[in-house]
């Protein structure tokens, strides 16, 4: 199966009049739809209930998934097996730091970003895949492990429509406490704007790819960050630390983009040594764009499981 | 150059805050939080010669708008007045207000008042101005400022006194607010026109006592710079009970008069003795204890005679002023009714019976019921009519009487009476049968708004509806145009018909009074419908029978004739009383008597019973109206010194010149001047940057 994730794909919509959208399942909804309508196949067929083999039954098993209609016409049972809905569990990992609050216009960074991890657990909702979530700043604050089972999209959503409540950005700690939980391996998504010190990342990192974790990261940023285009000097006041610095953005604005570069260029190079995906999105970009990301991420990991699962079974 | 408010010259002090924002505009504006600050550095400001240059200029514009509005405020003006005169001794205007009210009777105090007064004018400068205003529940202006001005200096003291020896207590009440207010008008309009005001004070000539009426006063806001003089005059003694007459309330049960008698909360003594008396002889009537300070209500007892009960006088209080008490006496008035019919007065059955005995029990009128024969003299002209039969020497004289302008009400026994009387009226078009009643008819709609129903008209009293009426006379054919049905029974057919055509209003019962016909004179309604028609035909309401001095005397009701009244006061003149003219106002107590026509009123008058409130009014009432009473001889000092003076005429000067208008046009228009340039600068400076 192919997917065809044209970004330009119509019902991609301006995350400024998405983002009005007041329900934020609403909002992945109105994603998720507009990437299928964007799509020349429905996925509502076969996509994730494929059939994978048949197993003689042995006592024990759920007589729920014996093929009745096999054992009329051979008269023996056999068990049914699928693609495991359930085989793929991606935590969604949100940052909740209070730079994330930073926004140039009406959306900010953090409404952009649980925006993106609502439109992903939707659509994999929509997969019945487990989707879990954990919001953190210096550590993990919030952790929904991931299920799929009634009601959890619910919870999901009840999670992400909390306000940003945390302090200053951490990112090695909250990995490595996601390392520990995460038993089995599955999909993590790590949404962040990434602008904090990279010292202990590749290792915290690391560490998740080593346990076969496929590791997805969205870089979510304010256009204004990445050209500083501010005309005045101002008071620029730290959201994070409360620090005030007098800045005058037409002296020290080729400074900062070459700081900023420097520190982009060395997130992308980490991300390219670990092999992991990295996405990076302003917040003027259509949320449709990451979906696209995810998804071919998504089919790679399925397609590296199947073979390994092959390998296995060979 | 000299300033009306330098102080305000301080202001230009402000000149600081332009170049305080000017500094302050340098530091950053703004404030952005930012979501990290780990790619910055600080940076300092940056200042260019340029705009060091460029704003300076517009500096000193906000510095030069601000210094101009400090000028502005501390009001410029151009010249000193190089001289400043001063009148060597003003003319003092001084008004002397003299309380004459009934309070001022007692014993020595108007001498001792008048005496104050003529002392104190001896002692006055011949420079001042005095003026005599006296009051009492009026205020009257003896000598104004005007025509004391006008006057020589030498005579003006003589004239006071001539007038002052002219005026004397009235029996009135005292409206000290009224009298002080107004002559603090007399003083400010004496002021008027003057650029300095000449110095001012009253004095006031009065007992001050507990019952003066203040309340235009505590409406009225008193100029600060008049002070108020108090020329004190006690009475030899504190001590004094009144007399007044309590008003009769409907709710009493009885029909007694009610005196209240009052002490003063000075007095020692509390034994009294009420006295009946016609001005020569006294009779003991009651024994009053009345503690000091309280008040005590009597009823009377019924006087030993009618001439007795006049009045009553209460003996053993020291000032007599207030102890007689005239008291009101109803008296009836007579009247005739004429009763045409053949009825015997003693006859249960007749219609004559029961009117009689309605109508002798009438308050107001003593009714004397005649017939033709007895109606013929002319002393007992009959002012009503009632008529049951066609009597034929009645009917000719009913039929003179309502050409005549005597109403008339007419109450047949048949329906062939009914057409008799009615044509005698003149309403021979009216024509009536004997209708035919089945068990009996009753009163259904009642016009309540008519005279003579208008007191049954509350719910409690408008119950008709156990009245039955065995027989009446029912009006064929359509009724004239002038007639109005009080009453109709429930056949809808008339019960009571008013024809008020001319001359004379008559009335006509379509079923009588009389056992035979109803039971309406056996009802608890008759009595007080007969009174009502009596009343109504009469003459309106009551007049009062009492009243105070200075209240206007009530005139009777006139009469068919618009002859003049006759007052007679309780000093025996008597005046004539036209009836267009204005009201009298009584001006002593007693019995004024007024007969207008046949009718003859009598109205008590007697003093205001606040007058008796002699004690002394306590200073916080006055004060409280900001009215500062002063007991000392006030010499108000000169409100203008020599530096009050120069200020006055700078004032004056500052008033004519208005400097301060054009100053304030001038800082305005640098306002306008930094603001077009300012903008001017930025429109550039944008260009230079877009460019």
């Amino acid at each position: 199966m192919t997917l065809a994730t044209d970004t330009t794909a119509p019902g991609f919509v301006d995350p400024h009049v998405l983002l009005q959208i007041e329900s934020l399942e609403l909002r992945a909804r109105h994603v998720v739809d507009g990437f299928w309508s964007g799509l020349n196949r429905s996925p509502y067929h076969g996509f994730s209930v494929e059939f994978t083999e048949y197993r003689q039954y042995t006592p024990g098993d759920d007589p729920r998934y014996l093929d009745w209609k096999l054992y009329a016409r051979s008269d023996r049972y056999y068990v049914k097996r699928f693609e495991d809905e359930t085989n793929l569990r991606c935590l969604l990992l949100l940052d909740a730091s209070r730079s994330m609050e930073y926004g140039s216009s009406a959306v900010t960074k953090f409404d952009y970003a649980r925006t993106l991890a609502a439109t992903f657990g939707y659509f994999l909702t929509t997969q019945r895949d487990a989707v879990g979530l954990a919001q953190f700043s210096r550590d993990i604050d919030h952790y929904i492990p991931a299920r799929y089972r009634a009601g959890h999209w619910r919870r999901l959503l009840v999670a992400l429509e909390s306000p940003c409540t945390g302090t200053t950005t951490e990112l090695s700690p909250p990995l490595e406490q996601v390392a520990e939980r995460l038993t089995k391996r599955g999909m993590l998504v790590l949404i962040s704007d990434l602008l904090a010190p990279l010292e202990h990342v590749e290792l915290s990192l690391g560490c998740l790819t080593a346990r076969g974790q496929e590791v997805l990261v969205f870089q979510t940023l304010d256009p204004t960050e990445l050209t500083f285009d501010f005309d005045r000097p101002e008071l620029f006041e730290d959201l994070e630390s409360g620090r005030k610095l007098y800045v005058d953005p037409a002296v020290l604005r080729t400074e900062y983009r070459r700081r900023l570069n420097e520190h982009l260029a060395a997130i992308e190079q980490l991300c390219a040594r670990l092999g992991v995906t990295y996405r990076r999105l302003t917040t003027d970009q259509p949320l449709g764009d990451a979906l696209g990301d995810f998804l071919r991420s998504r089919l790679r990991s399925r397609d590296r499981r199947t073979t390994a699962g092959g390998r296995r079974r060979a | 150059m000299t300033w009306l408010a330098p102080l305000y010259l301080a202001g230009a002090l402000a000149i600081a805050a332009p170049i305080l924002f000017h500094l302050w505009r340098r530091t950053p504006q703004g404030r952005r939080t930012f979501s990290t600050l780990m790619f910055l550095t600080p940076s300092p400001p940056r200042m260019t010669r340029l705009s060091k240059v460029e704003h300076w200029s517009l500096l000193s514009l906000r510095g030069l708008a601000v210094l101009l509005l400090a000028l502005a405020f501390s009001r410029p003006v151009w010249r000193i007045p190089a001289t400043v005169p001063i009148a060597p001794e003003e003319s003092e205007l001084v008004a002397i207000l003299v309380d004459t009210s009934a309070s001022q009777q007692r014993d020595g105090l108007w001498k001792q008042q008048t005496d104050t007064i003529t002392k104190r004018l001896d002692e006055l400068s011949a420079a001042a101005i005095p003026a005599l205003f006296a009051f009492d529940d009026r205020w009257s202006t003896e000598v104004s400022f005007a025509e004391a001005e006008k006057l020589d200096p030498a005579v003006r003291k003589q004239v006071i006194k001539d007038r002052l020896a002219a005026l004397k207590p009235s029996f009135r009440g005292t409206n000290l607010g009224q009298a002080l207010v107004r002559t603090a008008q007399s003083v400010q309009d004496a002021q008027t026109g003057r650029a300095l005001p000449r110095p001012q004070r009253i004095w006031l000539a009065s007992d001050l006592q507990a019952g003066s009426d203040l309340r235009e006063l505590l409406a009225y806001d008193w100029p600060d710079d008049l002070p108020v003089e108090w020329l004190p005059a006690t009475a030899k003694s504190a001590e004094n009970a009144g007399l007044q007459l309590v008003a009769a309330t409907l709710n009493a049960s009885d029909d007694k008069l009610r005196v209240r008698v009052t002490n003063a909360a000075l007095a020692t003594r509390q034994r009294f003795v009420l006295n009946w008396t016609n001005g020569t002889t006294q009779e003991k009537c009651l024994d009053v204890v009345v503690p000091p300070g309280q008040s005590r209500v009597i009823a009377l007892p019924s006087p030993p005679s009618p001439e007795l009960g006049q009045s009553v006088v209460l003996a053993g209080d020291e000032h007599p002023f207030d102890n007689q008490l005239w008291l009101p006496s109803r008296q009836p008035q007579p009247c005739s009714v004429l009763f045409v019919g053949r009825d015997e007065p003693n006859d249960t059955n007749g219609l004559r019976y029961y009117l009689d005995r309605a109508l002798a029990s009438n308050p107001r009128y003593v009714a004397s019921i005649v017939t033709a024969n007895e109606a013929l003299l002319p002393s007992n002209r009959p002012a009503l009519v009632v008529a049951a039969e066609a009597d034929p020497a009645g009917i000719d004289l009913l039929q003179k009487l309502v050409k005549s302008g005597v109403a008339a009400v007419l109450v047949p026994k048949t329906a062939e009476d009914a057409d008799a009387l009615l044509a005698a009226c003149g309403y021979d078009a009216v024509q009536t049968r004997e209708a035919v009643v089945r068990d009996y008819a009753l009163w259904s709609e009642i016009d309540f708004e008519s005279p003579w129903f208008a007191p049954f008209a509350e719910a409690q009293f408008a119950d008709f509806s156990g009245i039955h009426f065995w027989k009446y006379r029912q009006i064929l054919g359509d009724l004239p145009p002038s007639s109005e049905v009080l009453v109709r029974f429930d056949t809808n057919s008339p019960a009571i018909v008013q024809f008020s055509g001319r001359p004379a209003k008559v009335w006509f019962f379509a079923a009588g009074w009389h056992p035979h016909d109803s039971q309406l004179a056996r009802s608890s309604k008759f009595v007080p419908l007969m009174w009502r028609i009596l009343e109504a035909t009469l003459g309106g309401a009551e007049a009062p029978s009492a009243a105070v001095v200075g209240e206007s005397l009530p005139r009777p009701a006139p009469g068919s004739d618009d002859a003049p009244a006759q007052l007679t006061g309780p000093d025996g003149m008597s005046v004539s009383w036209p009836a267009g003219e204005s009201a009298i106002v009584a001006e002593q107590p007693g019995r004024y008597t007024v007969v207008a026509g046949a009718a003859q009123h009598l109205v008590a008058v007697n003093l205001p019973p606040d007058e008796s409130r002699t004690d002394p009014l306590p200073p916080e009432q006055l004060e409280a109206a900001g009215v500062k009473l002063s007991t000392q001889a006030l010499r108000p000092a000169l409100p203008a010194s020599v530096e009050q003076l120069r200020q006055q005429q700078v004032a004056e000067l500052e008033e004519r010149q208005q400097l301060w208008r054009w100053v304030l046009l001038g800082a305005f228009g640098l306002i306008v001047l930094e603001t077009a340039l300012a903008g001017w600068w930025q429109n550039r400076n944008n260009g230079e940057v877009v460019g």
